[in-house]
């Protein structure tokens, strides 16, 4: 079963004894199954708090407002029995950090055998039989033997392409995957990259790649949200994103990686200024402080999210259709 | 012009000498090169970048240059004179700094940044008049505002701790900086600000830079030479220009290939390289690369090749390396079959 995903007029909010961290605000995203969705941003922009709350798992001082509605249901305003039925089976997450995904005392195929428990149709055989032909499309060789593997044993390339493997087992009709190719090397990066292209061609579902790497969002994604200070603030197809990129903080996102310039720069590319403080976000466009094109309106009114195309969107006051 | 640093012939041993390992083993003890035969030199006022995935050694080789990690064999020079024994090592860490990699690990929860900016000078027993001045002129120096030296390390973001960081390697004037990726861990806007900080004072204060890094982006930036690891060798080392512009190891020119480009019009087709770098404790025989090299030939499995140089300042170890309108930079180009289109 897959189905599309929207999150409309999503806000998170932390409690904490200092007060209130409104952690994402106001953000509409959509995806379809089949697609690629990229989100991409800097630390503290909210992508982590956006993902977790679309697989249910932020933590109890968290407070949302608005919908997110998967399939038709709106997964916020259900159980907590409901939503962890809903995890195992049609959401699946692939974390950051290879190393601590898995527990340290249990083998790789205990682990996988016990990430099939809703599956009370199959027998013990059949689950380890489905691991192995999962593990051998993920491209770990020598499936049967690995199994008996505890994680430690395992490279974190190879720990990495378990944890897809992991996911993938459950046929969830949405797949998280947040930093997947962090914590690897450049041609171990390569290779997972290349991994979930090939991946993705069988898979009918959604896949959210969460990154601040422009180049592994380039290289995945079909389509792009950007985000800065908890909200969205530019989203479209990879191809306007990196190429018709129309928010000053997108542009100045893409002109600070190193990456885009083969000749030698005496100095680097920054943005000046910090992210605002959310606790008490601002009541304008929240990146005018550090913005180079703000005018009057930019600091005291909230700026529009400006439709420019059919899947184009950018939240400024200084953007025209 | 004398270089600054000069090492040759650098190994390192690491022995595998647990109580396990010595009651299986009654024998001699198995032991490693972690480091094995690495010569390579630093002018001053130079920036050197050293390359390698982990697990390369290049962490290693820096510590062993600052004496952090025993040397098995080798010889260390810095500004002419040998650096042999500890009390070598003491007086040599004087006019040298190391910037570690976590920069909040690296500084101790409990002091305050003012405490933590001057210990250098107390530790090599440097007279200070006025310690709380002498740490404000740091702050300065990278531009923290002085208010913090009364600030604890938890209370400073990724971006401030790597200027406390690079405040704390530079108290002392040093000639040489080493640099243990300075920019892992920060977002590409506070990357650049702290990369510029380093390229300022490093003009400002002239001394020498070896950035040890696994990103290839950032380092064709900040960078003249480059030196390229792999399994604790030296695979390539040359001018950071040519060796972008023309990778002469099959090795040097898969990492290249591999780093994602941000242009969704110029993706990569297939992985240049699979598999992963072996283990130091099973070193191929032969060409180490030659598990996963995509031109490697008979001879590579068998022959180690010679570490050579190939033209001027350019040094490479491979049997065939990938020369410029060479049938190997082509056999290459077909076989990681990884030509991005336009």
């Amino acid at each position: 079963m897959s189905g599309s995903l929207a999150a409309s007029d999503l806000s998170v909010r932390y409690e904490t004894p200092h007060g209130a961290v409104h952690a994402l605000r106001h953000v509409d995203i959509e995806a379809h199954p089949g697609e690629v969705i990229g989100i991409v941003g800097e630390s503290g922009c909210g992508k982590s708090t956006l993902v977790t709350a679309l697989a249910n798992l932020l933590p109890a001082n968290a407070r949302i407002d608005g919908s997110i509605s998967y399939n038709g249901v709106d997964l916020a305003k259900l159980d907590a029995h409901r939503q962890r039925l809903l995890r195992g089976d049609e959401i699946a997450l692939v974390s950051q950090d290879p190393m601590t995904a898995f527990n340290p005392v249990l083998t790789i195929g205990d682990q996988l055998v016990d990430f099939q428990h809703h599956r009370k149709d199959l027998g013990r055989a059949q689950k380890r039989s489905r691991i192995a032909a999962m593990l051998g499309r993920v491209g770990i060789a020598d499936a049967e033997r690995r199994m008996d593997c505890y994680p430690h044993e395992l490279s974190g390339g190879m720990r990495q392409r378990v944890a897809i493997a992991a996911a993938l087992l459950t046929d969830p009709g949405l797949l998280i995957a947040d930093e997947p190719t962090t914590a690897l090397d450049v041609t171990m990066e390569a290779q997972i990259i290349h991994l979930m292209r090939e991946l993705r061609r069988e898979y009918n579902g959604i896949i959210i790649v969460v990154s601040h790497h422009l180049g592994v969002i380039a290289e995945l994604c079909d389509r792009v949200y950007v985000m800065y200070a908890g909200e969205v603030v530019e989203g479209g197809e990879v191809d306007a994103i990196f190429h018709d990129a129309r928010h000053p903080y997108t542009q100045a996102l893409l002109a600070c990686d190193p990456a885009r310039f083969h000749e030698k720069l005496e100095r680097l590319p920054t943005i000046p200024g910090t992210p605002p403080n959310l606790t008490q976000p601002p009541s304008g466009c929240v990146y005018a402080p550090r913005c180079d094109r703000a005018f009057a309106p930019c600091g005291s009114v909230a700026p529009p999210l400006v439709k420019l195309s059919a899947s184009h969107v950018a939240r400024c006051h200084a953007v025209t259709p | 012009m004398s270089p600054l640093l000069a090492v040759e012939d650098l190994s390192v041993t690491f022995v595998r000498n647990g109580l396990l390992s010595r009651l299986i083993n009654p024998f001699p003890l198995p032991s490693f090169n972690v480091i094995d035969g690495v010569t390579l030199s630093l002018m001053p006022g130079e920036t050197l970048g050293l390359v390698g995935e982990s697990g390369s050694g290049k962490t290693t080789l820096a510590r062993t240059i600052l004496g952090l990690v025993r040397a098995a064999a080798g010889r260390i020079t810095f500004e002419g004179r040998d650096v042999r024994t500890p009390a070598d090592f003491r007086a040599m860490r004087r006019h040298s700094a190391m910037m570690f990699q976590d920069p909040v690990a690296s500084l101790s929860p409990r002091l305050r940044i003012g405490t933590l900016l001057t210990e250098p000078q107390i530790i090599q027993g440097v007279p200070m008049p006025d310690r709380r001045a002498a740490a404000k002129a740091l702050l300065a120096l990278v531009g923290l505002p002085a208010s913090f030296v009364d600030r604890f390390p938890h209370e400073l973001s990724g971006g401030q701790a790597r200027r406390v960081g690079v405040a704390r390697a530079l108290a002392m004037k040093p000639h040489l900086l080493l640099a243990d990726e300075p920019t892992a861990g920060l977002d590409v806007s506070v990357q650049g600000d702290v990369l510029n900080l380093i390229g300022e004072l490093k003009r400002e204060l002239g001394f020498a830079a070896m950035i040890v890094t696994h990103n290839l982006a950032m380092i064709r930036h900040v960078s003249d030479r480059l030196a390229i690891m792999y399994l604790g060798r030296l695979v390539e080392t040359g001018p950071t220009r040519d060796v972008f512009s023309a990778p002469m190891h099959p090795y040097t020119a898969t990492l290249i290939q591999s780093e994602p480009v941000p242009d969704p019009r110029r993706r990569s087709q297939n992985p240049a390289v699979t598999g992963e770098i072996p283990s130091v404790f099973r070193r191929p025989s032969g060409c180490e690369f030659h598990t996963r090299c995509p031109i490697a030939r008979d001879r590579c499995k068998t022959e180690a090749p010679a570490y050579r140089p190939m033209g001027a300042d350019r040094m490479v170890r491979c049997h065939f390396p990938l020369e410029t309108g060479g049938q190997e930079r082509e056999a290459f180009s077909r076989a990681s079959a990884n030509q991005r289109g336009n």
